[in-house]
């Protein structure tokens, strides 16, 4: 019974994406204007998650519209548009990051930059930092500053969870990421934010 | 006794944290999560301080655009594809 009723929310979903490429396809005035309104918004998050200002956000996002509505014919709709806008974005942010210099490694193998427990597991070295999860203005600039420690990839891979609150499998497809290396991407992101914050915070 | 040798360690447990994909672990593993954590204030509050830093990340990095930059970027957009 569930399973009939994703299958018709799928072909809607289909459909709906359908009509909205065609339309775009057709540069209808309509179209574009709330393919504009929709994703501003979010690709400006985006482009402020992976480090650009706000001028250099404004025209990333700009090329990445211009992208899309010229890359259209390509675009075989097995993903969603959200999905293939974000791609876009992401990889003329590389381009102009030049490529983080910082290597990437996947290698679940990698040791965590300090190791806090013992050989049974239990913490040598407890947690400090914030007590609670209260936000002030000095834990905001703190995590703004820490974010600048992350790769690329990071970044974009906690603001496409933890901001736009993407499915895994939505966030492999951006990214290009198999499911575990996108696991381990996130765990080391996290552990570094909190331990960029715990070592700077009073 | 069994429990003890059920009950995950700290390193497991802010493993599962920091992976941020305890809704995908199977339901008896995640309420061992939740036991230890409601028994651990070293673990319970590394996870406050995961929320504190996704809190934060959704303020930061939140964009509410404007009506006017809106209709300035669609004519620019616009007059790209000519």
């Amino acid at each position: 019974m569930i399973e009939c009723y994703k299958y018709f929310l799928e072909k809607m979903t289909d459909k709906v994406l359908e009509k909205q490429v065609r339309g775009l396809r057709e540069r209808k005035d309509g179209a574009i204007e709330a393919l504009v309104e929709q994703y501003t918004g979010p690709l400006m998050g985006a482009a402020f998650a992976l480090g650009f200002s706000e001028t250099d956000a404004e025209e990333l996002v700009q090329e990445t519209f211009a992208a899309l509505l010229t890359s259209l014919d390509r675009f075989e709709m097995r993903s969603q548009l959200k999905t293939y806008i974000f791609g876009i974005l992401y990889n003329k942010a590389g381009t102009l990051r030049g490529k983080q210099r910082r290597e990437e490694s996947l290698d679940p193998q990698e040791p965590a930059a300090q190791n806090r427990f013992d050989t049974m597991g239990m913490w040598t070295s407890p947690p400090k930092g914030p007590e609670d999860a209260a936000l002030n203005d000095e834990i905001r600039d703190w995590i703004r500053r820490c974010s600048d420690n992350l790769s690329l990839a990071q970044r974009a891979a906690l603001c496409l969870r933890e901001v736009e609150g993407e499915e895994t499998e939505t966030i492999c497809n951006v990214l290009k990421l198999s499911h575990t290396n996108l696991r381990v991407l996130l765990h080391r992101a996290r552990n570094k934010m909190r331990e960029c914050l715990e070592k700077n915070w009073k | 006794m069994i429990l003890e040798r059920l009950m995950p360690s700290c390193r497991e447990v802010t493993d599962r944290l920091a992976e941020g994909e305890l809704k995908n672990l199977p339901w008896h593993a995640r309420l061992l999560v939740r036991w230890h954590l409601s028994m651990c204030a070293h673990c319970a509050r590394f996870a406050r301080q995961l929320e504190l830093i996704g809190k934060a990340l959704r303020e930061l990095w939140s964009h509410q655009p404007a009506l006017e930059r809106l209709k300035a970027l669609k004519g620019r957009i616009m007059a790209r594809l000519k």
